[in-house]
């Protein structure tokens, strides 16, 4: 009995010892790197995919550090596999090209080490949007965005068939390159342990867009349903002042701005120059109107003129949110669909021809050595609405000169053409007349335009920038609200002296979008946590309204109003406010037209596949003639072990010397 | 079911009913069929039902080697076309490659 207890009490305690020390023998052999978010993943169009894609298991190599092209050939002699890593910003079109054709490259590891000043990042085309131009059909040739991007046919459009992935945690990084790489790989030799990476990023979808929207949805009635692939769609936003029922007389100034870019990496959050500089220009535009609000109301409706911010969603990826928004206001459904109310309570529908003028804010600058503005005409609408147009640039020009700012158009050539943008899809359908006004010339002057890298103003942690870009914002703004005046109101701006462009909004949303950290700043948090704050206010505009299911039924019975529960951080309270702004689906009609001909390429036939989490893991190995060896010596020592085993009694072994009976215990 | 036990008579009735299943598109029945009487009819010495048994057994491999030469010819055209014409093809798949065209 007392060797019985000792056994059993030697036994939990080596159990007590492994359970406390345990590891999974997998962890003690692979490191998982999973603090990147940054993944490439794939989207399908109508002919084919763009993107990358893992196997189901994952790709693995040996991990090789390359700085250029050159250093890749003399690698790839390597036998086996092998996943490159190297700096995001030493890609060329040479280099991506070798990584693409490559076949003994399974992935690549992307990481930045340093910030490159010069800054060509963009994975954009040379020509954005090409195929959906309003050019599409001229032989001028179209490189706005050629010294921008890292390949021609931009970075984000090609189809790797292999994983990448963008490391940016600085652990991480040095566990590739100095722990991994120059620790193992550093001499090419065949010999010795090598570090191996193991990539996984498996996308659902393949082939083309219809391919995978159909398999879709015949796998819908089986039992194990699987998503293969969304397509993409958001909101456009339109706030129409004055409001235009249907008993009105619609005559719009629409001024325009994007609200999306894009990058081949997931959780992109890039976008200064493509989106956000233009966006806060528009908004400082609409506070200025918003600040004398009745004033301009009462005088645009007694001058039957109206004007209509739009934010457009979707424009970098084919005009989707603007194609939408011309086929629905084909089909009458613009800006809201007809529900059949009274005509003083619905909105008017518009269409194309009650725009008329346009005007697109992009590329707004932000470096205080940067003084010149273009304006980008069509030749053949100039000449058509020459005279309109010329006022219109007029005030403008002033409005920028005011700031300090020189605006002035390019040279009208007869095959000049209007950069892409969103004007593009206007004028496929009718003439409309207006104009661009961006920092662009003949190219593009910013060269990281729809890219993850698109940060300059949100890595300036000196903040060398923030006044130059408020004095940039400053006078796009004070140029889009001169020309606004000048055709709504029809008014010399430089007389509006209560039309103010105010500073310490610019500054308040400079602040937000640029210098805080994840966009968390007061002012965001406080307009957007409208149920944390008090219930009450008494601000509507003619009503007496307490709370947000008040406000929100005021809703019901009309569509020309939205009535929105909204807090206002100036007096610490929440209000009904009465607006006239209205969100639009942006997703492409090419998805709402019954048996759409995906070939056909009017609109935007994009969709984003779904993937499996993704994983990067690092490990040691030693190679395949070394994993045949073990292979052979185990099966050689399992026989071995056979014969020897056949010869003994293995029983006896098994009976325990403390309790085997010395003589037959009765039953 | 040992067939030593079974007289000429029996073997017989056994023989046929399986080749009579083997008629409701069951190739692997008339498999099954040709392997388990190929013995009685071809190796074992005559007896008085051993040619009615030779029939059945021949009718069940001539009706497998049918049966398996449109069965391959079918998975080959389905396999080379699936991929070229996805619109027709997917409408007759039940089970979709995911990650895979």
């Amino acid at each position: 009995m007392q060797y019985l207890s000792t056994y059993i009490s030697l036994k939990f305690f080596l159990y007590y010892l492994v359970l406390v020390h345990s590891e999974r023998l997998k962890d003690q052999i692979t490191v998982q790197l999973d603090s990147g978010k940054h993944d490439c993943f794939t989207l399908l169009n109508g002919t084919n995919q763009i993107g990358c894609q893992s196997n189901p298991q994952g790709n693995a190599g040996t991990l090789i550090l390359v700085n250029h092209a050159a250093e890749l050939e003399n690698s790839s002699n390597q036998i086996g596999d092998i996943i490159v890593a190297v700096n995001i910003e030493q890609l060329t079109k040479t280099l991506v090209d070798s990584l693409i054709s490559t076949k003994s490259i399974k992935g690549v590891i992307l990481f930045r080490n340093q910030t490159n000043l010069q800054r060509t990042n963009s994975e954009d085309s040379s020509c954005p949007n090409q195929e959906f131009s309003f050019y599409k059909s001229q032989e001028s040739s179209c490189e706005w965005n050629k010294k921008g991007a890292v390949h021609p046919s931009g970075l984000r459009f090609l189809d790797w068939k292999k994983p990448v992935l963008f490391i940016t945690n600085e652990t991480e990084v040095d566990l590739i390159v100095n722990k991994c790489i120059k620790a193992f790989n550093f001499d090419s030799s065949n010999t010795s342990p090598k570090c191996t990476a193991k990539m996984t990023m498996r996308m659902h979808a393949a082939g083309d867009a219809q391919i995978c929207l159909r398999r879709q949805q015949l796998f819908s009635g089986l039992s194990d349903t699987i998503s293969l692939c969304d397509p993409l769609g958001d909101e456009n936003i339109f706030a129409i002042v004055p409001h235009v029922s249907k008993i009105d007389q619609p005559n719009v100034f629409m001024l325009t701005t994007r609200l999306d870019t894009f990058s081949m990496f997931t959780n992109n959050d890039g976008g200064d120059v493509s989106v956000l500089t233009s966006l806060i220009s528009s908004l400082v535009v609409a506070n200025a109107i918003g600040q004398n609000l009745e004033n301009f109301q009462s005088r645009a409706k007694a001058n039957n003129k109206q004007i209509m911010f739009g934010f457009l969603h979707g424009e970098s990826l084919g005009y989707i949110g603007s194609s939408r928004m011309v086929f629905d206001m084909n089909l009458g459904k613009f800006p809201v669909e007809d529900k059949g109310f009274s005509p003083n309570k619905s909105a008017h529908s518009l269409s194309l021809n009650d725009i008329k003028l346009y005007l697109e804010l992009q590329h707004i600058g932000f470096e205080a050595d940067l003084k010149n503005y273009f304006i980008h005409l069509d030749p053949h609408i100039y000449s058509k609405f020459k005279l309109q147009i010329d006022q219109a640039i007029n005030s403008s020009v002033t409005g920028m000169k005011i700031n300090g700012f020189k605006l002035r158009k390019t040279s009208i050539k007869s095959n000049a053409q209007v950069p892409p943008s969103s004007y593009h899809t206007l004028l496929k359908h009718e003439a409309v007349p207006g104009f661009i006004i961006s920092t662009a010339d003949q190219f593009y002057q910013y060269k990281d335009t729809n890219s993850l890298l698109d940060k300059a103003l949100r890595e300036d942690h000196e903040r060398t920038f923030r006044s130059s870009v408020i004095k940039h914002i400053t006078a796009a703004a004070t140029s889009s609200l001169y020309t606004i005046l000048n055709h709504v109101l029809s008014t010399d701006p430089t007389q509006e002296k209560d039309y103010v462009i105010k500073q310490d909004f610019i500054e308040k949303l400079v602040d937000c979008f640029f210098y805080t950290e994840n966009w968390s700043c007061s002012f965001f948090n406080e307009i957007l946590n409208i149920t944390q704050k008090a219930d009450f206010g008494n601000r509507t505009f003619a009503l007496n309204v307490n709370n947000s299911a008040q406000c929100k039924t005021l809703n019901e019975g009309q569509n020309l109003f939205s009535f929105n529960w909204q807090f206002d951080p100036i007096t610490n309270k929440s209000y009904c406010y009465k607006t006239s702004v209205y969100r639009t689906p942006a997703s492409s009609p090419a998805f709402e037209i019954e048996d759409y001909d995906f070939l056909n390429g009017t609109y935007s036939t994009w969709v984003e596949s779904v993937w499996d989490p993704r994983r990067l893991e690092l490990y040691v190995s030693t190679g395949y003639t070394t994993d045949l060896i073990v292979l052979l010596f185990g099966i050689l020592f399992f026989a071995t072990s056979l014969l020897v085993c056949r010869k003994m009694n293995i029983e006896s072994w098994l009976d325990d010397p403390v309790l085997l009976p010395n003589r037959p215990e009765p039953l | 079911m040992d067939l030593e036990n079974l007289n000429g008579a029996e073997k017989l009735l056994l023989c046929k009913k399986y080749f009579h299943l083997g008629l409701a598109c069951l190739p692997l029945v008339w498999i099954v069929n040709f392997i388990w009487f190929f013995k009685y009819a071809f190796k074992v010495e005559n007896f008085p039902q051993q040619d009615e048994i030779k029939k059945y057994v021949i009718g069940s491999a001539i009706g497998s080697i049918f049966w398996i030469l449109i069965l391959s010819i079918w998975v080959t055209v389905f396999q080379i076309f699936r991929i070229e014409s996805p619109e027709i093809m997917d409408y007759i798949t039940f089970v979709f490659p995911i990650g895979y065209k």
